[in-house]
């Protein structure tokens, strides 16, 4: 039934209503139907396991039930972050920002080439990237996974038609990453979430919170080639329309021996280490509902 | 949309609020404090954009409709229902943000003028409520006279 699919998890109703939402709630309104929803949101079974278990690697001595109230925080946070992006792109919406790093973001900026911004999912990612369009004359390119529901897809490409941030989609190994290339090299500044993989990418093993992971080979490789550095950013929210701007120093990906996979693995876990630090002292925005390892029988 | 950069003191300005108490408030407290400026940060200019405000009025519209549906069944209860019930006009009524408000708060102004003649420990909510939504009617009046030190705040950040 094609009409029940809109209200899946992934289905283009929530967005709607969301839509809705934005319009119609008072804002003072806000955080009592935002504490209604994060609840409803934790019926959904896959959701809440897979941050639990994310949960259980970042504080491994933490109790499931301390789990199951820290979801809610998880839920929380995403709930005002979705809200937040649409607020902006129908009501102009801008959040109050802080720049930690600041002097990192003024060297991304003001450099000459292009670069890679390496994030994750965390705080609002859309709303960081619409910030950069706004303030840098660079033009930015985001990287990111399709949505599943072709309806969704369709919602999401329309509402992100008049965006000034131009989105690219992964879907291959090999896709877009000439196109991506060229780009760094025309001085664009590439924005590629580098916590989580999609089916068919290249990956690189790694280790994170102590547990068998992988994580995207594709923005060191696209380093490699276009010689940029990558820039671990991180849009963290700290309260109600409020976001700090966590930018990082830059991890450069150079060829120091004929092992190109040694190279690009040592690249990779440079940005592990800041993935890990950052995701540490702000789990309660990490938004990864899927686990980012699998568990493995004693 | 109006911003400020790297000054901190600007959080304060009576313009980041829309309910007039909370605007006296806030020229109040602007008028005491010192230019601060701090590197990097970008402060937005928007009159619902204050979380003290917003948070402070969703608890007080909910504790105030808790007390007036515990009249009617038992505070605990009465709190999770009113956490409902206020939510029911915007779907109702679904004019917009703004609309959507106005009803709501109305719809709480004539519920605690009913209630203000009850007998029972409820009238005191009942005129606490009316008390807040007069203060707030003269903070307006007292606001209007002071739209120029608004602006010169305003001003002296930039604006």
């Amino acid at each position: 039934m094609s009409w029940a699919r809109r209200f899946l998890v992934h289905g283009v109703a929530w967005r709607q209503f969301l839509h809705w939402a934005v319009i119609n709630v008072p804002i003072w309104l806000e955080p009592i139907v935002m504490a209604w929803w994060s609840a409803a949101f934790l019926l959904w079974g896959p959701g809440r396991r897979g941050v639990m278990q994310n949960l259980s690697a970042i504080k491994p001595r933490s109790w499931a039930v301390a789990n199951f109230f820290r979801v809610y925080r998880v839920f929380w946070n995403f709930a005002w972050t979705i809200t937040d992006n649409i607020r902006h792109r129908e009501q102009g919406m801008v959040p109050d920002w802080e720049f930690d790093g600041i002097e990192h973001f003024d060297e991304l900026q003001s450099r000459d080439g292009g670069a890679i911004i390496l994030t994750a999912h965390m705080g609002s990612y859309d709303l960081g990237a619409e910030l950069f369009a706004e303030y840098s004359a660079k033009r930015i390119v985001m990287v990111r996974a399709p949505e599943t529901d072709p309806e969704t897809r369709e919602y999401e490409a329309s509402a992100h038609a008049a965006d000034r941030v131009q989105i690219s989609f992964n879907t291959a190994a090999s896709d877009r990453a000439l196109e991506l290339l060229a780009s760094i090299q025309s001085g664009d500044v590439i924005a590629i979430q580098g916590d989580r993989v999609t089916p068919g990418i290249a990956t690189v093993d790694a280790t994170i919170f102590g547990k068998p992971a992988r994580v995207p080979a594709g923005p060191f490789a696209l380093a490699m080639a276009s010689r940029a550095p990558i820039y671990p950013l991180f849009v963290i929210r700290i309260g109600r329309r409020k976001y700090r701007l966590l930018t990082l120093a830059p991890i450069a990906v150079t060829r120091t021996s004929r092992d190109r996979d040694a190279d690009i693995r040592r690249a990779a876990e440079q940005w592990i280490a800041d993935l890990e630090s950052t995701v540490r002292a702000t789990w309660y925005q990490w938004f990864a509902f899927e686990p980012f390892y699998e568990e493995r029988a004693a | 949309m109006r911003i400020v950069r790297d000054r901190e003191d600007a959080r304060w300005l009576p313009s980041r609020f829309r309910y007039a108490l909370f605007r006296l408030a806030a020229l109040i407290r602007m008028t005491f404090t010192r230019p601060r400026e701090r590197r990097g940060i970008i402060v937005a200019i928007d009159p619902d954009q204050s979380s003290i405000e917003n948070y402070a009025i969703a608890i007080w519209v909910v504790v105030t409709t808790s007390c007036f549906l515990a009249a009617v069944m038992p505070f605990a209860i009465a709190i999770l229902a009113a956490t409902v019930v206020v939510q029911i006009p915007m779907h109702v009524v679904g004019g917009g943000q703004r609309v959507n408000s106005l009803v709501t708060l109305s719809l709480a102004a004539i519920a605690a003028a009913y209630l203000a003649m009850s007998p029972s420990w409820i009238r005191f909510a009942a005129w606490q409520f009316l008390g807040i939504v007069i203060l707030n009617g003269v903070a307006a009046l007292i606001m209007l006279p002071l739209r120029g030190a608004v602006r010169r705040m305003e001003a002296r950040c930039g604006l």
